[in-house]
């Protein structure tokens, strides 16, 4: 009798296993309740989270702008060349006459508010302006997988600004004879025979590769169900942006950012992309494509140096992925663009742009066709030319490293069966070792499965 | 109609299929819920601790790689959430020994066999065990985990499950034979509340 207590508990296993709750259709829709309450508090979490994410980003964005608004005004508007005291100091009415000739405390003429000089320097400046692509939702069946920025190469556009391209004249000595003769002549804030647009080599293009799903459920313990991600697909995405980029931000000495990051560029860019990919197996996707780029880039915050140019650049690309809970790890990712432009003489240039291994971590959070991530990594690369005869062959540098952070909302949606949309909006932070740059832009893309 | 297999409900599912959500939900309703039961303290608690499960259940099923049927899959998620659900409970019964009097307190009486019974009434005086001694003894006799398992899950020595399996067997024999000893008045008192 009392092996039928301790026989491994087999009596226990028999009881026990009788004593299942009944089901009933009252149980299902509990558990539906329950479920979607869940659902609305997790969402409320996200909702939140952004919001504050945000919150906080702008306020930092606005701090580096507003620390000093005065500051700005005057730098952004003058010229760095032209300080605010030199005008109070010569002519407080200079405010009021924005016609009147301004000298600084040099007494040398500085145009007037207006129409400001041009800044001279005898040294070059080389600006070296580093593109943050934004990250890219990527669609699978009713799945998203979000590439940040993190995990491709930015293109590298370096521009070089040589005493050539400035005019090496003094424009104070012209001012002061212009003044001589006609004190209420305007003068030219820059003169258009002698300033260039300065050249800019187009970086190579990049495109996201295929961030391959997860693993599907198998179908049988012992036979290994299809491999899900076999798609093959075409997208389309639209994708302007704008980067600011200071040489010299710090955030220590925030006296000083502003000054500094109206000294620096910014650009805007439009991007429009047409890709075809496949996946080769559920861990790497081969894609290629071409990108056309429209890039329009200024410096100092003035119309002194500005150029656009429209570029089409055609890539191939493959990558690794690898997935653990819901966080996505990437490593043994290499990228590589291969980039044919012309150049300014006409001449077509091939280039092997550069290959880069980044190193990346993707915190994902998803909830059926909406997805936020929070991303970051290292990434290191390397630029490499190969020029014809060129002009750009001084201008390409190499930057051995890159680091970049930000922040990221994307949603998208299935309109029909594999056709499905994605738009999203992305703010980062960059570092490398030729500049800082802060980046948002836009995105919106159409992706179909076939 | 071919009935569908649990792998196929569960890709149904992933197409967010409510149907096969349902079905599954329908289809391991009852074995999940047994597996509750036989942890939880009491029916509303049966009740979150399979809700909840089956809310993982749903959103990890892509993770789902087929290493293991879909069942035992399931299944295991279902006593994970049980066991997380009373960590904190059972740490503290584990860090504290359990006073042996308890079953000193249970009277000797005379051994009555026990296959009579009915399983209600065995879930009902198993819930009556302490919290540690329930768990141990559900995972070694119903759900088949080793010693060695057991410790790893809850996070105690190999000698310290080995203990309280006894304990816990000791106390349920103990509680069951008082039982069997007092029917019909007690097996009355019981179903009269269901």
């Amino acid at each position: 009798m009392e092996n039928e207590y301790d026989n491994n508990g087999e009596w226990l296993k028999r009881k026990l296993q009788d004593a299942e709750p009944v089901w009933s259709e009252g149980a299902w829709n509990d558990f539906e309740n329950r479920r979607s309450n869940k659902r609305r508090r997790i969402l409320w979490i996200y909702f939140t989270f952004t919001l504050l994410a945000l919150g906080i980003g702008s306020s930092l964005l606005y701090n580096y702008f507003h620390t000093n608004d005065t500051a700005i005004f005057a730098i952004k508007n003058l010229t760095p060349a032209v300080k605010e005291t030199d005008i109070v100091k010569n002519d407080p009415d200079s405010y009021r006459d924005l016609d009147k000739p301004i000298k600084n405390s040099s007494n040398e003429n500085l145009g007037n508010i207006t129409n400001p000089l041009p800044t001279t320097s005898n040294n070059s400046v080389n600006h070296t302006a580093t593109l943050y692509k934004t990250p890219t939702i990527k669609f699978i069946n009713n799945d998203i997988s979000i590439d940040t920025a993190a995990d491709y190469q930015p293109p590298q556009i370096d521009v070089l600004v040589t005493d050539s391209d400035i005019p090496n004249t003094n424009p104070v000595k012209e001012n002061t004879i212009a003044e001589k003769e006609n004190s209420n002549i305007d003068i030219p804030a820059t003169d258009p025979k002698i300033v260039e647009t300065p050249t800019i080599v187009q970086p190579p293009v990049t495109k996201p590769i295929e961030l391959p799903k997860a693993d599907k459920p198998k179908a049988k313990n012992d036979k290994p169900s299809k491999p899900y991600i076999k798609k093959t697909y075409i997208g389309l995405e639209y994708n302007p942006s704008q980067i600011i980029f200071a040489n010299d931000i710090s955030i220590a000495s925030s006296k000083y950012v502003n000054a500094s990051l109206s000294k620096n560029a910014e650009m805007t860019y439009n991007n429009l992309g047409g890709s075809v990919g496949r996946f080769v197996n559920k861990n790497i996707s081969m894609q290629t494509g071409i990108n056309i780029y429209s890039y329009s880039t200024k410096l100092n915050y003035t119309e002194q140096i500005t150029n656009t140019q429209l570029v089409a650049s055609p890539y191939t690309s493959f990558r690794m992925d690898t997935a653990m809970r819901r966080i996505n790890k990437r490593v043994d990712t290499i990228y590589s663009t291969v980039t044919t432009t012309k150049n300014q003489s006409g001449q077509t240039q091939i280039r092997l742009q550069y290959i880069s291994i980044p190193l990346n971590v993707l915190y994902q959070l998803k909830y059926k066709t909406t997805q936020i991530g929070v991303g970051g990594g290292i990434v290191v690369h390397h630029l490499q030319n190969t020029p014809a005869s060129n002009d750009y062959s001084d201008n390409i540098k190499i930057s051995p490293w890159k680091m970049n952070a930000n922040i990221q909302f994307d949603a998208g949606w299935k309109l029909y069966k594999s056709v499905s949309i994605y738009t999203g909006y992305n703010f980062g932070y960059g570092v490398s070792n030729k500049t800082n740059y802060i980046q948002h832009g836009l995105r919106t893309g159409l992706r179909i499965l076939l | 109609m071919k009935q569908l297999t649990d792998e196929e409900l569960a890709e149904g599912c992933l197409r967010g299929e409510k149907v096969c959500e349902h079905e599954l939900f329908k289809r391991w309703y009852g074995k999940l819920g047994g597996i509750c039961r036989r942890f939880a303290n009491s029916d509303d608690e049966v009740k979150d601790l399979l809700q909840e499960s089956f809310i993982k259940i749903f959103e990890k099923l892509e993770k789902f790689r087929g290493e293991s049927s879909l069942a035992t899959w399931m299944k295991r998620i279902t006593i994970n959430h049980c066991i997380n659900y009373y960590k904190k409970e059972l740490r503290k019964e584990f860090e504290s020994q359990i006073d042996d009097n308890m079953m000193e307190d249970v009277a000797e009486e005379e051994y009555v066999s026990i296959e009579s019974l009915p399983s209600e009434t065995v879930l009902e005086y198993i819930r009556k065990l302490p919290q540690g001694y329930r768990v141990v003894l559900t995972l070694y006799a119903v759900e088949n985990r080793s010693h060695s398992e057991i410790a790893e899950l809850l996070g105690i020595s190999i000698g310290t499950s080995k203990s309280q399996l006894n304990k816990a067997r000791k106390m349920l024999k103990k509680l069951l034979e008082i039982y069997s000893s007092q029917q019909p008045q007690q097996k009355e008192k019981i179903y009269h509340g269901k």
